[in-house]
């Protein structure tokens, strides 16, 4: 049994044709579903669905699906999902005109499921990523002589908000900071490259 | 609702195919390559050929019809008109009351059949690519490989085409179609083999010489399938 998927959807996976469903879970109030195939997707319950059936919606709305990264060691990183385009559907636009905070600190989850030769699902579904929403951008671009507009989903992993250490120095006004009386560092002012001290004096 | 009056327009071709979304990881050493399909099916994409538009009833409603389109940003009924092959008496247009001549075809979000009447004889779920339906005495026997549409509730005309029939006998058919079933279907919803028709917005542009004179060209034109009801 493979680490990372389940036994069921193996065959698929080592035959030559291969028949991928990638979704996208916004966790917005009520979810926002989406898929990269076409039409309605419902898949099983399990631990990011648990209300089933849920209906993923599918008009290629997934305009790029970006590289996502095995993250360890306090790793984070930011990926753009890329979504809709000429066509806003429903779904995003109702996501557009949502509060800015509805949207940013939601969660988002990369799921990837196999279908077989009829098109039906044979593997659960593997959650790949999770991370947790930023903004929403709309952006047009005329430049290729007709427009194309796209709406991008900005996502951060969880250590995107890790904040690092200020530098901090060996010298009185610091040691203070640490603790008000602590006079380890009272005479380090006095020490200069090359300067000799003899002792015992 | 706007329609693509194909009886009208007479267009020399009408291809449809599905569109899918297939990408390959490139061939190994030995020549082996893997496709990857992503699209879950595939998306209708439908060109008509040429059209000559020589009377001013035929000319007229295509230049109002390409205007009513807004560039792709409206919907409009797109006829397959695959008349010579489908289960018909006779591929001859006066027998069905759709396409009518008009741009404009409120019936055409209905349909009744006339000459073969199929329904489906088992609950189908949604994305279901096997369906069982019984269609009794169809003037031409159904062999696979025929067009049919369904009007479903929500996502209104939907396209597709069998790729493999099994007759079961007493007019009951197990079939595989293409693409999976946009909507869920229930036992009893009418199958329409006579006139099947989906969906569409344009695609592109149309190559069309419409000049001031007493005749021009229309189309090509492609269509590709358009999902106006996209929350359910």
């Amino acid at each position: 049994m493979s680490l990372l998927w389940p036994d069921l959807g193996l065959a698929e996976l080592q035959s030559g044709q291969l028949r991928p469903g990638f979704l996208m879970r916004l966790g917005t109030t009520p979810p926002t579903r989406i898929w990269c195939g076409i039409g309605g997707l419902t898949i099983a319950a399990d631990a990011i669905e648990l209300d089933a059936p849920n209906i993923y919606q599918g008009v290629g709305e997934l305009l790029s699906l970006p590289a996502v990264s095995q993250l360890i060691n306090g790793l984070a990183e930011r990926i753009e999902y890329q979504l809709s385009g000429d066509v806003v559907t429903a779904e995003v636009a109702a996501l557009a005109r949502s509060d800015a905070d509805a949207i940013r600190s939601a969660s988002v989850f990369l799921g990837f499921l196999i279908f077989d030769r009829d098109w039906q699902i044979v593997s659960p579904t593997t959650w790949l990523w999770e991370g947790i929403a930023d903004s929403l951008s709309d952006t047009w671009d005329g430049t290729s002589g007709e427009i194309q507009r796209s709406i991008s989903l900005s996502v951060g992993s969880v250590m995107t908000g890790r904040k690092r250490p200020i530098n901090s120095y060996c010298t009185d006004a610091d040691q203070k900071r640490r603790s008000a009386d602590d006079d380890f560092f009272d005479q380090i002012n006095k020490y200069e490259a090359g300067a000799t001290r003899a002792w015992p004096v | 609702m706007l329609t693509f009056p194909s009886f009208l327009f007479k267009p020399t071709s009408i291809r449809a195919r599905l569109v899918g979304a297939g990408a390959s990881g490139g061939r190994s050493m030995a020549n082996v390559e893997q496709i990857s399909e992503a699209s879950g099916g595939g998306l209708w994409s439908i060109t008509l050929g040429e059209m000559d538009l020589w009377e001013r009833t035929e000319l007229m409603p295509w230049r109002a019809m390409e205007a009513a389109l807004d560039n792709g940003g409206a919907p409009i009924i797109v006829p397959i008109g695959d008349r010579l092959h489908a289960p018909l008496i006779s591929p001859a247009p006066a027998v069905l009351a759709f396409p009518d001549d008009a741009i404009w075809d409120d019936t055409a979000l209905s349909f009744t059949p006339v000459e073969v009447d199929a329904t489906l004889s088992a609950d189908a779920a949604l994305r279901a690519t096997t369906i069982d339906f019984d269609c009794a005495a169809p003037p031409v026997p159904l062999i696979g490989g025929e067009y049919f549409a369904v009007l479903h509730p929500v996502q209104g005309w939907r396209l597709y085409l069998i790729i493999r029939l099994t007759d079961n006998g007493g007019g009951n058919y197990t079939a595989q179609v293409r693409p999976p079933l946009r909507e869920a279907m229930t036992s009893g919803d009418a199958l329409n083999f006579e006139a099947p028709r989906l969906i569409c917005h344009l695609d592109g542009d149309p190559d069309t010489v419409l000049e001031l004179l007493k005749f021009g060209k229309g189309g090509p034109i492609s269509f590709r399938e358009t999902f106006p009801n996209l929350s359910a």
